[in-house]
């Protein structure tokens, strides 16, 4: 199965071109290379929604460990890209809160993965324009962690249309760090 | 009067800060959570003399290595809002540190959400990127300030890993 991020509803998004061709094809590209079984979807996705059901109601604090922090390297270990399309599916769906997607996102960025590396790095580049500033800075968080060279021209295009000044900022500076 | 540094998640003040003087959102709340009625802050010396020592001292604590996002505020709003601010040591690897640690003390839910107005209308946003806490860290374990023995394991995992120290005794 593939990420299929193609099917998103445009409505759910800031505006309805979020998404340029370029980076749309790279998805489908990256996510073709990661092809994986219907089973393994299947595992992956009741795993993962296994885990999000069980993250307990809490405030999530940079550097203090949390179930996500050690669910979602797990999850990636075991199911590779299939853990990968699943957060994606769910992303979609809008069925998990945007607090906790964005804890996820931040720590997709930092699984140490190198087969998983594109569909995150795609993943991540799409989450920056999504209409919740807590997401987006979280992509913007994980790009960084990734230290993928080609998220810079994203992160300064979305810079440029970001309203937020302490997000712009934000992307700014991983841009900065990722092209110096 | 110096600056008083307390550590938050800038995502949670984005909405507070697109909506200056209208009521505050409840998130940035988050921030501020108490012990003993005691909120957590550094008094950041003149000219952020002591700034990078700060954000060493929090980054020393943390269970893995990630971006620091804080918020500095002038200690006489804090002051004028009734507030008592007392030192107390700093639990933190980094000794001298310690003593930059404060407490705002004896507070009231009511005062909290003064305190967050005040940062939301005074309060100078600043970030440290993983790379720059991953860069610091290194420095101060370089310089003999910080022992590297003292941080969580996934930290101490993640600088042997870049070869910024040496791998633990028995790795």
């Amino acid at each position: 199965m593939s990420i299929c991020l193609a099917r998103a509803d445009a409505a759910t998004r800031r505006d309805s071109n979020v998404i340029d061709f370029q980076t749309e094809h790279q998805l489908r590209e990256s996510s073709v290379s990661t092809a994986t079984t219907q089973h393994e979807s299947l595992e992956a996705d009741l795993e993962l929604r296994r885990t999000l059901n069980s993250v307990p109601d809490e405030l999530f604090e940079d550097g203090v460990e949390n179930e996500l922090s050690r669910a979602i390297p797990r999850l990636v270990a075991r199911f590779g890209a299939a853990a990968v399309e699943a957060i994606a599916r769910l992303y979609l769906g809008r069925m998990v809160p945007r607090d906790i997607m964005s804890e996820v996102l931040r720590w997709l960025g930092r699984v140490e993965d190198e087969a998983t590396c594109e569909a995150r790095f795609w993943f991540l580049i799409y989450c920056l324009r999504d209409d919740s500033p807590a997401v987006r800075s979280a992509a913007a968080l994980g790009l960084a962690s990734l230290e993928d060279v080609r998220a810079v021209p994203y992160l300064r295009r979305e810079a440029g249309a970001e309203s937020i000044g302490l997000l712009r900022c934000r992307l700014e500076k991983v841009a900065n760090e990722l092209g110096a | 009067m110096a600056p008083l540094l307390r550590k938050v998640r800038h995502n949670r003040w984005y909405a507070a800060l697109s909506s200056r003087g209208q009521p505050l959102p409840a998130d940035p709340v988050g921030d501020l959570g108490t012990t003993d009625n005691s909120l957590s802050v550094w008094q950041v010396l003149t000219n952020d003399t002591n700034l990078e020592d700060i954000v060493v001292a929090i980054a020393a604590t943390l269970d893995y290595l990630t971006n620091i996002d804080v918020v500095l505020v002038d200690e006489q709003p804090i002051r004028h809002l009734g507030i008592k601010v007392e030192p107390t040591q700093g639990r933190t690897p980094l000794r001298r540190a310690t003593g930059y640690h404060r407490h705002l003390v004896q507070l009231r839910a009511q005062t909290l959400l003064e305190i967050a107005e005040v940062i939301r209308n005074q309060g100078d946003f600043r970030d440290f990127s993983e790379k720059e806490v991953r860069q610091l860290l290194a420095r101060y374990i370089s310089e003999g300030s910080l022992n590297p023995s003292e941080l969580k394991d996934r930290v101490k995992e993640h600088l042997e890993s870049r070869n910024l120290i040496p791998p633990s005794p028995g790795a």
